[in-house]
């Protein structure tokens, strides 16, 4: 290229003409048309075989979305929250009370047959016990994530499952109100009916269910990928002093106090009243946080980018988010031979709003999501962004080092302006709601070096394990492809490299 | 097109020691879009409307920054019908009066006035006249039954409770469906009303599942088939399997029970049945229970309407 023109370009902004600089640039924003007279809130997001749109509404309705016009084809469901599409057009649908398995068995275009799969966890009515899912593993088997109940609304008289009066709070002492739970013994979120607070996978052949984990708040992201790992987000909350990201294990308790009181022989009464130096001791730490306000205050469903779409982004792990108009983005990491990594901001388009619960891929790089809001913050309906492939610059992967991170861009950067604004902090693990910012401190850089497409810089002052690194790298920027679309990223670091 | 070339190291050595001392805030207009926007609007002018509005927080709080703190960290619950906000502990006191001070200037000149509530909120999706006369299921929060439970009505007339929890009829009324608004408004705190009158209702408590002589068998809850707009639910009772399809004869609510596998007496027990004409195909009353033997269990009908004012 002239190296004249090369400059005129540069100087009238490369990303008009060639790299995207912003994420309006890189994915296309569309509105899809909604179904006239019924809530268009959307509990359950999916394609179907054929490529059409199938989505669950608030109020129970499925419908597809055939050549512009939606179609009823199942309804009545409660309060659908995720859904499997099979590949014979089937799907298997979470409801509060019941994985459903629906079908349209005499093929006349509507659903005949609601199958249970399981209804076999507890449920005291209490409207915070949502449950989460249907992720499908390898093996054929279901996973659900059972969400806990708050003190801030009672139980039902009449309850699914045998009561745990673990500590002493019985069913009886908590009688529905609308205000004023604070005052009872009940923790401000509880799991008092069998795997509450657990993600549990289920036989849909024998409707078997198998406890996986427990330590669970409101995990509203439920994904496994193809190698068979599961994934699961939390929302912010008590015992979680921000949402995290957590990779499950068989058998972990990973954080949130009251569904301790399932574990075999547990007799020290209610968790939430322990202090928090005993239940860290029994608990799995997370991948990662998703700062609150910063990145994410509700994340939502999770999934894996295709490796052959989206760009540097192919193979990605992804997430919606309720308040902020934006996905996120997880990119792991390894020390000490544990998992941890970071997350950033994806897909932030300035009309996407909020309310970004559910997540459907299509095979031409376009996420659709499904907007909910059930009187939290949100929105409603369903809006498409496409990965349009742009190129632009982006960051690959980001690994701690014994003193800094090294970030490894998709294309060669130039040197000459870079530098790391940089703070750590650490947060709560306590039975408060959320955490303020513990001990936040400033970090200076020591030296950046840049090699090609790798970014290295080291702190002046040494790693500190347990702490949230908020980072964001500044005057990034190649000839090719503009300004880096990302800068900032919230790395988790439980462990650091030691000595 | 030039290919780029350049490999360049470039080291810079700096000097800036690690610091704590205390951080300069954001803009208190970013804190408030990143953390509060969510849920607050300058005067509540879009739906879906989640917290108070701006005007009204200012209406509130203008003269007592320190109230303001301690309610965005320890926020209690003071409006019935609302969601609790969220403790903003996450954020610095300074942050928190900063968002104080620019709520105070955003809403200059706007003075709150108090809502007058309507006496019902409206349902803006209250399905038609036409469509409510149709049969229809529908799951959600029910009053006097499991949570677990299912509405069906044969014609926005008649209708039923089913249970999935101990797979049986829990009540039967007359005079309308369900009005699921108070439930579908917002996050499911509520259940839904009843609209019409409650003829029937069977038995409290899961001992009153059909039961099987000689089993101690619970129901185990299988599925629906839809039929006409009806369920055919699907349970089964140890080794016996039921189906139990609900269906509209001639304005009379009609159960059929048909079971496989029922070797001794088959026990349906009954509430109270003095507002109630109830009928049934075979078998006979005994104490309260409808007891049928094996043959007669393999298929019959009950049947009930309100009885004639």
């Amino acid at each position: 290229m002239n190296k004249l023109l090369r400059i005129l370009l540069g100087t009238l902004s490369v990303s008009n003409l060639m790299a995207a600089e912003t994420w309006s640039d890189i994915c296309d924003y569309s509105k899809l048309p909604l179904p006239s007279g019924i809530d268009p809130q959307i509990g359950a997001l999916g394609l179907l075989p054929n490529g059409n749109i199938i989505a669950a509404f608030h109020r129970g309705e499925v419908m597809v979305l055939e050549g512009g016009k939606w179609k009823l084809w199942a309804s009545g469901l409660h309060e659908p929250l995720g859904m499997h599409v099979e590949n014979d057009g089937s799907i298997v649908v979470v409801q509060r009370a019941e994985l459903t398995k629906i079908s349209d068995t005499d093929a006349n275009g509507v659903a005949d047959t609601y199958q249970s799969l399981s209804s076999g966890w507890g449920m005291t009515g209490n409207y915070h016990e949502f449950a989460f899912g249907a992720a499908k593993a390898p093996d054929g088997d279901f996973y659900v994530a059972l969400g806990t109940g708050s003190n801030n609304g009672g139980t039902r008289p009449e309850i699914r499952g045998a009561w745990n009066d673990a500590g002493g709070i019985t069913h009886e002492s908590t009688k529905p109100t609308w205000t004023g739970k604070r005052e009872k013994s009940l923790p401000r979120m509880f799991a008092r009916v069998p795997y509450r607070g657990f993600v549990i996978k289920i036989n849909p052949k024998s409707g078997e269910i198998t406890p996986v984990a427990s330590g669970l708040r409101t995990p509203h992201g439920v994904h496994v990928n193809e190698a068979g790992e599961l994934f699961i987000n939390d929302n912010q909350g008590d015992w979680l002093g921000s949402s995290k990201l957590y990779k499950i294990e068989q058998g972990k308790f990973y954080g949130h106090a009251d569904s301790l009181i399932w574990m075999d022989g547990w007799d020290r009464g209610t968790p939430s009243e322990l202090a928090g130096e005993e239940l860290d001791k029994l608990r799995t730490k997370s991948l990662c946080f998703l700062p609150q306000g910063d990145l994410a205050n509700s994340p939502t469903q999770i999934l894996t980018l295709p490796e052959d779409g989206f760009g540097p982004y192919g193979g990605d792990l992804i997430m919606g988010e309720m308040n902020q108009a934006r996905l996120v983005r997880f990119l792991p990491d390894e020390v000490n031979g544990k998992d941890q990594g970071a997350v950033m901001k994806f897909m932030e388009h300035p009309e996407l709003g909020m309310g970004n619960a559910k997540l459907a891929l299509a095979a031409d790089d376009t996420i659709y999501v499904g907007k909910t809001h059930l009187s939290w913050a949100g929105d409603q309906g369903i809006v498409a962004l496409k990965y349009n492939s742009t190129p632009h610059l982006a960051i690959d992967k980001i690994e701690m080092t014994k003193s800094g991170f090294r970030v490894t861009l998709n294309e060669a950067a130039d040197a000459t302006d870079i530098a790391v604004k940089a703070v750590r902090y650490g947060l709560h693990y306590h039975k408060k709601y959320g955490s303020p910012k513990v001990d936040e401190t400033s970090l200076g850089t020591k030296s950046i070096n840049v090699d090609e497409a790798v970014i290295e810089f080291d702190f002046a002052s040494e790693m500190v394990p347990k702490q949230i690194y908020d980072i964001t790298l500044t005057g990034v920027k190649s000839d090719e492809l503009g300004k880096l679309i990302e800068p900032r990223f919230f790395y988790t670091a439980h462990e650091v490299y030691t000595k | 097109m030039e290919h780029r070339t350049q490999h360049r190291v470039l080291a810079i050595l700096m000097s800036i020691a690690a610091s704590s001392q205390a951080f300069a805030i954001e803009p208190a207009s970013e804190i408030f879009k990143k953390n509060c926007s969510a849920c607050h609007q300058l005067a509540n002018e879009k739906k879906p409307v989640v917290g108070p509005s701006l005007v009204e927080i200012n209406h509130l709080y203008q003269g007592d920054e320190k109230k303001f703190i301690d309610w965005c960290v320890k926020p209690g619950k003071v409006r019935a019908g609302a969601i609790q906000m969220p403790s903003m502990a996450h954020l610095k006191k300074e942050e928190l009066a900063a968002v104080h001070g620019w709520i105070k200037e955003s809403t200059k000149g706007k003075t709150f006035v108090k809502e007058v509530k309507k006496k019902k909120p409206v349902d803006p999706y209250k399905i038609s006249e036409k469509d409510s006369k149709e049969p229809r299921i529908q799951r959600i929060f029910l009053p006097f039954s499991s949570p677990a439970s299912v509405a069906i009505t044969l014609d926005g007339e008649h209708s039923l409770c089913w249970d999935t929890l101990s797979c049986r009829l829990r009540y039967v009324w007359k005079g309308g469906f369900i009005d699921g608004y108070p439930y579908w408004r917002g996050n499911g705190g509520q259940v839904a009303k009843i609209v019409g009158d409650i003829y029937y209702q069977a038995p409290l408590g899961l001992a009153a599942s059909m039961t099987l002589a000689d089993s101690s068998a619970k129901p185990k809850y299988e599925g629906y088939k839809v039929i006409n707009g009806l369920p055919e639910f699907q349970y089964s009772i140890g080794q016996v399997k039921v189906s139990e399809t609900i269906s509209n004869a001639s304005g009379k609510m009609e159960i059929t029970i048909k079971t496989s596998g029922v070797v001794g007496a088959l026990t349906y027990p009954l509430g109270d049945l003095s507002k109630c004409d109830f009928s049934y195909s075979k078998g006979k009353l005994v104490d309260g229970a409808l007891v049928l033997n094996s043959k007669d269990a393999s298929e019959f009908e009950i049947r009930f309407s309100a009885k004639q004012k």
